[in-house]
């Protein structure tokens, strides 16, 4: 097994998993709390039009993600203020739009062929040191912005109307989760990939709900598991050979239906 | 002297998809006023509230605090507490007792800023008056029970000092006892001279405290003191109930009319 970590790129997949670990964590924990993940998902899905249009234009794909995905997230922290009826049907278009747009950029590419399944499903093992920086950049910020709002963060997501009542500013941390959720999804679908970014975003919270229930420790329960589902997914993937990103959340997905089965037991205990 | 009425509704229509939910709304609301708003559930009591509060904008008509818009910034300003229904919470979310009391302070302690000692304090002794022990404070806001998540809510908006309350149903899920208990702090911070301004379906035991009533079915039949006739509440639920016999004392009943229904 230390062999394994021999390979330059085994040591950045890994360094770029627990890195990509702390936004995971943190943005996931937020996302389950607020009951945004169909938002995340929509978010994820419309970056593909940004990657299209980047490779049609020869510019970086990931600053292309980037820019889409914060368009797309900031016009949906918009539309759920203004009616709060129909956001679900304008986040499944722009879901499926954003992908649309995509597949046709590339279409449009001479000469390109874009390997789409590493976008979808991820490629851990291609990570480069631009991409680790990226994502200490995108750490650094969500730590900074959670640990400074972190009371206003935690009332908002309990309560806007009154938060809002309270201080009117408040209402400024909507577009703020959005610009967090927007670049905790960019950096990650590079290691799951669009279809996964959700799974891994969401699993290591709702695993962590269930047992904890205080916003602080629920964040750092989410990460512990996010670095211990990348990493047994990244070394297990290699020796079996499959996609490491799918693998990844194959097992935050039978964690989470254990965790769902332990809670049964306790439940069934304590009763 | 100012003369505006420190709350004052006027011609208030709010419409969903185009479908009224309130028409017409008018009501004043003094300074030190204890207003209370009866009505069946359905009929508009919580959309009012939040009309009132801003967090829904009218079709038409306006509220005016102090003679101001709501809109402008002074009025945003103005001490204003919200006790809202607590069945609408998320049955998980990782919040205890007292962080929900402190959201109290936000307007002191604004975007960024730190909770102080004070604001310990202050939520601490909030919780004192609602009755809720410093142990169960420390517990998650959504293993209470209903009453004590209600209490805590009350406590909450007690935590912002507001000069100006408003109470959506505060008293629905509490027991008894505590009932009676809560009703009696509303009467004593309306006799320290703060404005309550509540919405309810069951005028119960609160009618001995309250000044003004209106009873609310999408249009308000209101007038100027603390009594209900058989004839408001006839228009409002649209068919006669027997007040009486619902555990309204007979001190908020217009006698002589209550007679002749009878």
């Amino acid at each position: 097994m230390i062999e394994l970590f021999e390979h330059t790129f085994m040591q950045y997949a890994l360094l770029g998993g627990l890195l990509i670990s702390i936004a995971a964590g943190i943005i996931g924990t937020l996302v389950v709390i607020q009951r945004r993940v169909f938002i995340a998902g929509g978010i994820a899905h419309s970056a593909y039009g940004g990657v299209g249009i980047a490779y049609f234009l020869g510019a970086s794909p990931i600053l292309g993600a980037l820019f889409f995905s914060l368009g797309a997230g900031l016009f949906m922290g918009f539309i759920e203020r203004r009616s709060r009826q129909r956001v679900d049907t304008i986040i499944g278009v722009m879901w499926a739009l954003g992908m649309a747009i995509g597949i046709l950029f590339i279409d449009l590419t001479k000469g390109y062929v874009v390997d789409l399944m590493s976008f979808l499903f991820g490629s851990i093992v291609a990570i480069s040191p631009f991409d680790i920086a990226l994502i200490v950049f995108v750490d650094l910020f969500v730590v900074f912005l959670v640990a400074v709002l972190y009371k206003d963060i935690l009332a908002y997501s309990f309560d806007p109307e009154f938060s809002e009542l309270m201080d009117r500013k408040s209402k400024v941390l909507l577009y703020i989760m959005m610009v967090l959720m927007s670049l905790a999804v960019v950096v990650m679908i590079r290691l799951v990939g669009v279809i996964l970014v959700i799974a891994l975003l969401t699993i290591p919270a709702s695993i962590a709900e269930q047992f904890v229930q205080k916003l602080k420790p629920l964040m750092i329960v989410s990460i512990l598991l996010s670095v211990l589902f990348i990493t047994v997914g990244l070394v297990l993937s290699y020796y079996l050979n499959v996609t490491a990103g799918a693998l990844i959340v194959l097992i935050a997905g039978a964690f989470y239906l254990f965790s769902l089965l332990l809670r049964q037991v306790i439940k069934t205990r304590s009763a | 002297m100012n003369t505006s009425p420190l709350i004052a509704a006027e011609n208030l229509t709010v419409q969903f998809n185009g479908i009224p939910v309130l028409s017409d709304v008018s009501f004043a609301v003094q300074k030190g006023d204890f207003f209370a708003i009866i009505g069946p559930n359905g009929g508009g009591k919580t959309v009012l509230l939040k009309t009132l509060l801003g967090f829904i904008s009218p079709s038409s008509g306006s509220v005016r605090y102090d003679g101001t818009d709501l809109s402008a910034r002074t009025v945003r300003e103005m001490e204003i507490g919200y006790v809202p229904q607590s069945i609408h919470f998320d049955n998980r979310f990782p919040i205890t007792a007292f962080e929900v009391v402190l959201m109290g302070r936000l307007r002191e302690r604004t975007l960024g800023k730190r909770y102080r000692i004070d604001d310990r304090k202050i939520a601490q002794e909030v919780l004192d008056e609602v009755n809720i022990n410093e142990e169960t404070a420390r517990k998650s806001f959504s293993s209470l029970s209903g009453g004590q998540r209600q209490r805590v809510l009350i406590a909450r908006a007690l935590a912002s000092k507001p000069q100006i309350l408003f109470l959506d149903e505060p008293t629905a899920s509490v027991d008894p006892s505590s009932n009676e208990a809560i009703n009696a702090l509303f009467s004593k911070l309306n006799k320290a001279g703060k404005t309550l301004v509540l919405v309810t379906h069951d005028i119960g035991a609160i009618s001995r405290y309250i000044s003004k009533v209106g009873c609310l079915n999408r249009k308000l039949f209101f007038h100027d003191d603390s009594t209900v006739t058989p004839d408001m509440v006839k228009k409002a639920y649209g068919c006669d109930i027997d007040l009486v016999s619902h555990g309204v004392p007979h001190r908020v009943l217009d006698n002589s009319k209550h007679a002749r229904h009878d």
